[in-house]
């Protein structure tokens, strides 16, 4: 008996087959042999599935990669350049495969403002924002890209000193509530 | 992401993090899982914990990365003992774990692809359960399954 059907039976002693999938993932135990021969067959049939990948589905991973990254930034505190709002507008355009001309006509918007927008010469405004949501079929929802927009400006106000600096200046009569 | 105590019905906030060398000796202590899972530290391994309670572990998956084949092989899920069965307390636990794996298979750049080498009985109850489907001698969810189990069991993330 291997060691899997070991495992299977002493589990089958308390739980039914419904429970056990509820609760366990384990794999079948094979000779090294077998196991090679299984590799390999299964090899075979991954890479030929990976040719097969349609447009479709290869744009839909992309996305989902894109989307992913985009959360587990969110979960960090640190700004990142690779997630400003125009580099991953940037990357948004690229990875769907279609020109920023067509891109800007798609989502309302003037190709010279989206360029702006793209290159940092402009922020991008709430209402980009809804219409990014649209044209992703809701998959990066506004306040995501609201997010990324947000996590720069805390970055910028946090490290610009000389604007700190010169807009200080600017002020008369500040609180002094320090004891 | 939400597990559910299955009495109440409530929502438990919970989180999945890598095992780290010191939950070791929480996992041998808590006696509530049967595989060796020392054994599996050459793999990736990852826990599952109620943001409350750090130290409970309810659950242990370990994971291989197989880059040139676009994949994460799954290699091993057990839930701890208070979890299994009719008694159990917290239900989703191996869904949440299993949609994480998913999750990391995406965000790696392999369409979402976890491979699964399930005993032969079992491999329907897989397949209707988390909509694995056969490749060869193996069970995988890509795609639009892998993303339907990250939608379902991690809905916040």
């Amino acid at each position: 008996m291997n060691n899997s059907e070991k495992i299977y039976k002493k589990l089958s002693k308390t739980y039914t087959d419904e429970e056990i999938v509820e609760s366990f993932f384990f794999n079948e135990t094979l000779s090294e042999e077998e196991q090679k021969a299984v590799n390999e067959e299964f090899r075979k049939l991954r890479l030929a599935r990976l040719k097969q990948m349609t447009p479709q589905q290869i744009l839909l991973g992309n996305l989902m990669q894109m989307k992913i990254l985009m959360q587990d930034y969110f979960k960090t505190s640190k700004y990142d350049p690779a997630f400003s709002f125009a580099n991953q507008l940037k990357h948004y355009i690229k990875l769907i495969g279609i020109n920023s001309k067509t891109f800007s006509a798609d989502i309302g918007i003037h190709p010279t403002k989206l360029s702006r927008i793209i290159h940092e010469k402009e922020s991008p405004n709430i209402e980009l924002m809804y219409r990014l949501e649209k044209h992703s079929d809701g998959e990066f929802p506004a306040f995501y890209w609201w997010r990324l927009h947000a996590r720069k400006l805390e970055y910028l106000i946090k490290t610009d000193l000389e604007k700190k600096l010169q807009e200080s200046s600017k002020v008369s009569n500040p609180l002094n509530l320090s004891a | 992401m939400p597990l559910r105590n299955i009495k109440t019905g409530e929502s438990l906030r919970s989180a999945i993090e890598a095992v780290l060398q010191s939950d070791f000796k929480l996992i041998a202590k808590s006696k509530e899982f049967d595989f060796d899972w020392e054994v599996e530290k050459e793999n990736e391994l990852y826990k599952i914990f109620l943001v409350n309670a750090e130290d409970e572990i309810l659950g242990i998956m370990s994971l291989i990365d197989i880059p040139e084949e676009y994949r994460i092989h799954l290699n091993l899920i057990e839930i701890g003992k208070s979890n299994r069965g009719k008694g159990k307390v917290i239900d989703l636990i191996a869904g949440s774990l299993l949609a994480f794996g998913c999750r990391l298979s995406f965000a790696r750049g392999y369409f979402g692809f976890l491979s699964l080498h399930p005993k032969t009985k079992l491999i329907e109850l897989y397949q209707n359960k988390y909509g694995f489907r056969q490749y060869g001698r193996l069970l995988a969810v890509e795609e639009e399954a892998s993303k339907a189990l990250i939608q379902k069991y991690l809905p916040n993330e």
